[in-house]
């Protein structure tokens, strides 16, 4: 089952420890593999990801409550995510950028090369702007809504809908011209 | 016709891999690191060390001075100049500094 928002919040501000198990066990995987789809590297993932549990359990007081936790909670590990891609001067995402992403997988120990199609698929996602790629992993890997997109992204509702179908479409695209 | 590509054919596939067990010590690290980590200080808590520790050096200084200085009904001999430096040389650095700031300008002791 489960465990839904209002319950980690409510568990979080009673028993912070107790909450915290809570939040830990509904997020550490979508919230590594989110981190993991933009960084790549494993080692990468792993220390941003770790990071951003270490600034959530720290910063909890600051979270609006009228905001989604999830929305919360996935910003933060996209600012984690874009801080460690700013380390490789090479590879630079940036939310502000509507330059397209370096577009290819780097080599990595933990990464099945022999999947064609699922690495193929994850280049065009790495070749598009930052908006576009988060916009349409958070959809159509975590199955967020619109307005969750719009929050961690800083966009509006409008917008995100518009970096999805955008980058689904590039997506196809090269999908298409790299048989 | 070439066909477009069908989402369907990977699904929520990737070729990403974690090693075994890796989010369980994911999670251990994430607790190692919160418990090693002081918490953050409040603006409440520093103001409260700094006038500890005020309050805890006036006390040191004061009792210093008590001891140097006090010359009381049971004194009976008259301290010399080479006993007064062998008692500042017992002292520590900051003492030391700390008594020669105070009274290097003071009128009457340098009359």
């Amino acid at each position: 089952m489960v465990v839904k928002d209002k319950d980690i919040i409510l568990a979080m501000k009673e028993h912070p420890d107790k909450g915290f198990r809570l939040l830990m066990a509904r997020f550490k995987e979508p919230v590594y593999w989110h981190i993991r789809r933009l960084v790549v590297s494993h080692a990468d993932a792993q220390d941003a990801a770790q990071e951003t549990f270490v600034r959530i359990f720290r910063s909890f007081c600051r979270f609006d409550e009228s905001g989604s936790l999830t929305a919360w909670i996935y910003r933060i590990a996209t600012n984690e995510a874009l801080r460690i891609l700013s380390r490789y001067p090479d590879e630079q995402l940036s939310l502000d950028s509507e330059d397209a992403g370096v577009g290819g997988m780097m080599a990595d120990t933990y990464v099945d090369y022999g999947d064609l199609e699922t690495v193929k698929l994850q280049n065009a996602i790495l070749s598009l702007p930052a908006k576009q790629q988060i916009a349409f992993n958070l959809r159509y890997y975590d199955e967020l809504d619109y307005k969750e997109i719009a929050d961690i992204t800083g966009s509006t509702v409008p917008a995100a809908k518009a970096n999805y179908h955008i980058a689904k479409d590039k997506i196809i695209q090269y999908m298409n011209s790299h048989d | 016709m070439k066909r477009d590509f069908d989402f369907n054919k990977v699904g929520k596939r990737m070729p990403y891999t974690v090693p075994d067990n890796f989010f369980t010590e994911m999670e251990d690290n994430v607790y190692l690191e919160l418990n090693a980590q002081p918490p953050v200080k409040t603006r409440r808590h520093r103001t409260f060390m700094r006038m500890a520790i005020t309050a805890l050096t006036t006390a040191a200084a004061t009792v210093a001075l008590v001891l140097i200085l006090d010359k009381g009904p049971h004194a009976v001999h008259t301290t010399g100049f080479a006993e007064v430096e062998q008692a500042f040389g017992n002292l520590g650095a900051e003492d030391q500094v700390y008594l020669f700031s105070v009274y290097q300008d003071d009128i009457f002791m340098n009359e």
